[in-house]
């Protein structure tokens, strides 16, 4: 078990400017990195001998609204070996962004990536199989994730 | 003259296996390209049973998101609701009464006995083996009697509620349960005697389906599978939740990783779950069995966490962002069918079709899950 500031420090050291260290509430070992960088973090993060960070639990997309106008995209982490574990937060534009791949060094973020393309419009640069499977094949309804979506049938519920 | 005949050729074809197959377990569609009966290519198609519930959390307040979230995993509701209480829980730093811990703990883990139970009972019978199913439901049916008696349902219990839980147990809950606990085991030699070391179901399991340790871990595979190919990984110890630390139990693990492997880490794995619900019964202590939230109003601080427990299919993860208003902002569920479900290209080829039906129920893969 390597401790939170020890792991967010071995990460600072090797990328420099484009990590920051991330404060979440509750206190989580977190990072946010450039999303131009994705890659070689994963890489870096799975090799390192002491982190090992090598087990990807999912991917979370969040929107953040059409005034932020952008999209955070969450890997969850941890290692098997040491069982400890890393939040990595990235952000992206909400229209058009675009975010290399990860399924090339980890093979499970395949389905992850999939389905926040599918749901939120992210486009997953290199990705090997962007295609539906969560919504009807003639789905035509825009991205449901969004905030503010509108389909049919869906109305929000009053703020109690 | 007559023309020599020429040499045999066979050509390969495509073959849909589900979505209304037997044992694809739910509505699975595997699109099988085959030479003979071994298959070349295996794609698998979701998405039948998507309902939404992540977009559904987002509009409904905490206490609101429980009956929908039953629904994701309805083999192990209690799983689904522990992870997302423990999950807001953790935003808002609530405490909650001893008691309602362990009677998380003790239905936690009779829905694990439970769901290994359903995927003994559907995996003999993949295999061609009948009897096991019955004994399987027949125990089964008695811990679906005591989670009626206790919350009033027989499979979405919605029990687990943010702050502890739904009600207390009724008197006769604890003499039965200790009734089932005292005979479980034995009927566990049962099912044992049957298949274990049964020469057909050898012959059908043993050195079938062997996952490789690291593959396992680059997909992101957790519980029994993983366990199975000998890595020692279960987050009631690794990334501990509730009072699970409370109890001494073992985490068995398999050595080769193959469909036998699976199938008896699950067997070990009822056994220690039996074991936890005595020391649990044990030491239950008397006291409230929720703390004081108002169920209409309730709104914790804003805040981010990812939530992870350890069910019977692996890992179940739950990431909250709060707001701080009554409604979730995003709820995303992780689970670990769509984890594994997606590793079927990668295992497939080169297997005989017959031995995917054994490999892909020892995997206990369930549907409403993969597609939410």
């Amino acid at each position: 078990m390597v401790d939170k500031e020890r792991i967010e420090k071995i990460i600072v050291d090797e990328f420099g400017d484009a990590v920051t260290i991330e404060e979440m509430n509750p206190p989580q070992a977190a990072i946010r990195i450039n999303s131009e960088k994705i890659v070689p973090l994963f890489e870096f993060i799975a090799s390192h001998p002491d982190l090992k960070l090598n087990y990807l639990s999912t991917i979370s997309g969040v929107d953040l609204g059409v005034e932020a106008a952008e999209i955070e995209i969450v890997y969850f982490v941890s290692s098997i070996e040491f069982k400890h574990k890393l939040t990595i937060k990235t952000r992206i534009a909400r229209q058009g962004g675009r975010i290399d791949t990860i399924s090339t060094v980890l093979k499970g973020a395949n389905w992850y990536e999939r389905e926040i393309w599918e749901l939120f419009g992210v486009d997953f640069g290199g990705h090997p199989n962007l295609t539906r499977f969560l919504l009807p094949e003639d789905w035509d309804e825009g991205y449901p994730m969004l905030r503010d979506w509108q389909g049919r049938n869906f109305e929000r519920m009053p703020e109690s | 003259m007559i023309e020599p005949a020429p040499a045999q050729y066979t050509e390969e074809f495509e073959v849909n296996m589900g979505p209304q197959h037997p044992s694809t377990h739910g509505v699975l569609r595997l699109l099988l390209k085959m030479d003979g009966e071994i298959i070349k290519e295996a794609e698998p198609y979701i998405g039948y049973l998507h309902r939404a519930i992540e977009k559904i959390c987002e509009n409904r307040t905490y206490n609101q998101c429980l009956p929908f979230l039953d629904r994701v995993e309805y083999v192990t509701s209690m799983s689904c609701e522990e992870v997302f209480c423990l999950a807001t829980e953790r935003i808002a730093g609530m405490e909650i009464p001893e008691r309602a811990e362990y009677l998380r703990v003790i239905m936690l883990e009779f829905n694990r006995i439970a769901s290994h139970l359903i995927f003994l009972g559907t995996f003999s019978l993949d295999l061609g083996a009948i009897t096991p199913f019955l004994y399987c439901l027949r125990e089964r049916e008695d811990i679906i009697d005591l989670f009626e008696m206790t919350s009033g349902q027989r499979l979405t219990y919605n029990y687990i509620r943010v702050g502890g839980v739904a009600a207390d147990i009724p008197p006769e809950f604890v003499p039965l349960a200790r009734k089932f606990v005292n005979m479980f085991q034995d009927k566990v030699d049962d099912y044992e005697a049957i298949l274990t070391e049964n020469p057909i179901f050898l012959a059908r399991t043993k050195d079938v389906g062997i996952f490789d340790k690291d593959m396992c871990i680059n997909y992101g595979v957790s519980g029994p599978i993983l366990r199975a190919t000998g890595v020692d990984w279960d987050l009631r110890r690794d990334d501990p939740y509730s009072v699970y630390d409370r109890f001494r139990f073992e985490i068995p693990t398999g050595k080769v990783g193959d469909t036998w492997d699976r199938y008896m880490v699950r067997v070990r794995e009822m056994r220690q779950s039996n074991e936890i619900i005595r020391q649990a019964l044990d030491q239950l202590p008397e006291g409230g069995t929720r703390a004081k939230v108002k169920p209409a109003a309730f709104k914790p601080p804003a805040g981010e966490i990812y939530t992870r427990i350890e069910n019977s299919r692996g890992e179940l993860g739950c990431h909250i962002i709060a707001d701080g208003t009554t409604k979730p902002y995003r709820v995303k569920l992780r689970g670990g069918s769509f984890t594994h479900t997606q590793m079927i290209p990668e295992i497939a080829p080169g297997v005989m079709i017959a031995d995917l039906v054994a490999i892909f129920a020892s995997m206990d893969v369930i549907l409403p899950e993969v597609d939410r």
